[in-house]
């Protein structure tokens, strides 16, 4: 089992390794930001001196072994517009993207497990072919539209809801999060549904399709033979059958919703690491860019680890095969 | 039509939801199609525009005596002429890019299956790493990298696409490779070209189906993003997410047509490449027992 964790560990920090030395080669592709850092006035002297002090003066390989050494000390290079560490920027906004995501996730296994098991249940009923149909709407639906439409029915119509910003943060054990304040999780219901709309769709079916399944297969008819209630054997045994599964999806997922939050970011003006990504491509700030890249593919990592491990603790059949 | 075929034709018919996804799929190809020559006005021709006609409601007349059924945007265009240039747009960016990256991704899956060893070891890594960053930010850097455009948008979902179809292809090689009917054929000594595509493709076909047919909603639901986002096509040419966002910003001003009715076209096409690809998948997959 040690000797598993290690192997994926490592083979993680050879995907990084990957990833940095794509993502360095193309964002160097981007326009050249002496560019914009100076001002159109400045003398050759000058813009020589601040190419000088980027270090952008330096060959390309040089460049990145230099950017290799400092990230393995957790120095991704200082953002060319705020001056500040890239990774210390994009830490700081980390805590409201995952937050964000967080509820998005949180909010569609709520909205999916539940009907996804109804579905699976009715699957002859109309209810059961509706609640199909209807997944399959959720799908097909846009979210950066469904975001316009909520911030244009909640925000503006109706003004039920904050649409804008993260609203007030409070700290519980030193984490600052605005799911401690009321104000905080009104602004948090917007965002979050239409983060969590397409994904509780693909819940939904996964949970029915696996229950489906399990409905089926022997264990159950055992179970009811054996006169345990329905409502166990379903919370029970049919959901542990379709639980194991599911968290894999659930735990990809998550990445997706953490990327995707670009744009449920920028609709609702969420101060997050989505927005500054976006902002940054847009002034080429080049270590954010980077930075951002590097965290999110971390982030990829560390989750797909944690999800192996999650799927050979639910399921003991998986780790003897190896 | 062969047995196969038919008896496939005959199930998919069975299904509710998926003719219904037909005839709606059907319906906006011909929109699409004849956008052009439906279309009241050219919105994209700014001398055909008058900025009188800006934010006009949904079916009231313009100066000229045209008669806005869906409204008009901030520029005085025609919203229901609009929607039809977009819908073409979208249709031919998510074909294209799907058709390319089904090549591509099948095509290389193909090749890894049937070579194994470095081969297959070169061409799965590659997708594992494509496929260990999601779509979203894939294309958001290759965009922001090459610019925006229609070439670049399409270059982008290519890449993005690949890598699944190689790995479902791979996959499903792996398995095929060891029937019988393969090895009758390696038996008669038929070139490897020859076996993979003519024997092999044919058998691995059904899974690829249903993955690119889904996959050609969720190009168009992407391209649709990153123009939302600003950095997909450029404001110059048709496109659906372009005229959202352009309605997004108007928003407050009470123009609410502006983006509805793009969305709302948007989301009809995916949801009827949706509804085919889901009977689809009911059809062609023995497993899938209703």
């Amino acid at each position: 089992m040690t000797l598993y964790v290690l192997r994926r560990l490592g083979q993680g920090a050879l995907l990084l390794l990957a990833v940095s030395l794509i993502v360095f080669v193309a964002v160097f592709a981007i326009g050249d930001p002496i560019e914009i850092l100076v001002s159109p006035q400045a003398t050759q002297v000058e813009i020589d001196q601040a190419r000088a002090a980027l270090g952008l003066d330096q060959p390309l390989w040089r460049q990145y072994t230099v950017f290799l050494g400092n990230a393995l000390r957790g120095d991704l290079g200082r953002s060319f517009i705020f001056r500040e560490p890239a990774l210390a920027l994009v830490a700081m906004r980390a805590g409201a993207t995952l937050e964000l995501a967080l509820a998005a996730l949180l909010l569609s296994v709520a909205i999916g497990i539940p009907l996804g098991l109804l579905a699976a249940l009715r699957r002859q009923h109309w209810l059961g072919r509706a609640i199909m149909v209807g997944s399959i709407a959720g799908l097909s639906l846009p979210t950066f539209w469904v975001g316009t439409l909520l911030v244009m029915a909640f925000g503006v119509g109706l003004g039920w809801l904050p649409a804008i910003g993260r609203g007030e943060t409070a700290g519980v054990l030193g984490l600052q999060s605005s799911l401690f304040t009321r104000d905080g999780l009104a602004h948090l219901v917007l965002p979050a549904t239409t983060l969590a709309l397409g994904n509780s769709a693909l819940i939904l079916r996964l949970t029915r399709s696996g229950a489906v399944e399990a409905l089926r297969a022997e264990f159950i008819r055992f179970a009811r033979a054996k006169g345990l209630s329905p409502r166990r054997i379903l919370w029970v045994h049919v959901l542990r059958a379709v639980l194991i599964p599911l968290v894999t999806i659930i735990g990809l997922e998550f990445g997706g919703l953490v990327a995707f939050s670009v744009v449920t970011e920028t609709i609702f003006a969420w101060p997050g690491m989505g927005k500054l990504i976006v902002d940054s491509i847009g002034v080429l700030d080049r270590p954010v860019i980077v930075a951002y890249l590097m965290v999110v593919a971390a982030l990829f990592v560390v989750i797909n680890l944690v999800v192996d491990l999650l799927y050979r603790a639910l399921d003991p059949r998986v780790g003897g095969r190896r | 039509m062969s047995g196969p075929a038919r008896q496939a034709l005959e199930r998919f018919l069975r299904s509710t939801s998926g003719v219904v996804g037909a005839v709606l799929l059907l319906a906006l190809l011909l929109l699409a199609a004849l956008g052009h020559a439906l279309a009241p006005q050219n919105p994209y021709d700014l001398k055909a525009l008058d900025i009188m006609d800006a934010q006009m409601p949904p079916g009231s007349a313009g100066l000229s005596g045209m008669r806005f059924l869906l409204g008009t945007d901030t520029l005085g265009r025609d919203l229901w002429s609009a929607i039809l240039y977009g819908l073409r747009t979208s249709l031919v960016v998510g074909l294209a890019s799907t058709s390319l990256g089904l090549s591509i991704g099948a095509g290389l899956g193909l090749l890894a299956g049937w070579r194994g060893g470095a081969t297959e070891a070169v061409i799965m890594r590659l997708a594992d790493l494509q496929l260990s960053l999601p779509a979203i930010l894939v294309a958001l850097v290759l965009i922001s990298l090459a610019g925006p455009g229609l070439g670049n948008v399409i270059l982008a979902l290519v890449l993005v696409q690949w890598a699944g179809y190689a790995r479902t292809m791979c996959g499903l090689v792996l398995a095929e490779r060891e029937r019988d009917y393969v090895a009758a054929a390696a038996g008669l000594a038929l070139p490897a070209g020859r076996i993979m595509l003519r024997h092999l493709l044919p058998n691995c076909a059904p899974p690829l189906i249903v993955l690119a047919t889904v996959a050609v909603g969720g190009a168009i639901t992407l391209e649709a993003t990153l123009s939302f986002l600003g950095i997909g096509l450029p404001q110059t040419q048709p496109s659906l997410g372009l005229l959202i966002a352009n309605g997004f910003a108007y928003l407050m001003s009470g123009a609410w047509w502006i983006s509805i009715f793009p969305g709302l076209a948007l989301f009809l096409v995916v949801l009827a490449i949706n509804l085919v690809g889901d009977a689809l998948r009911e059809t062609l997959d023995p497993h899938e027992e209703r």
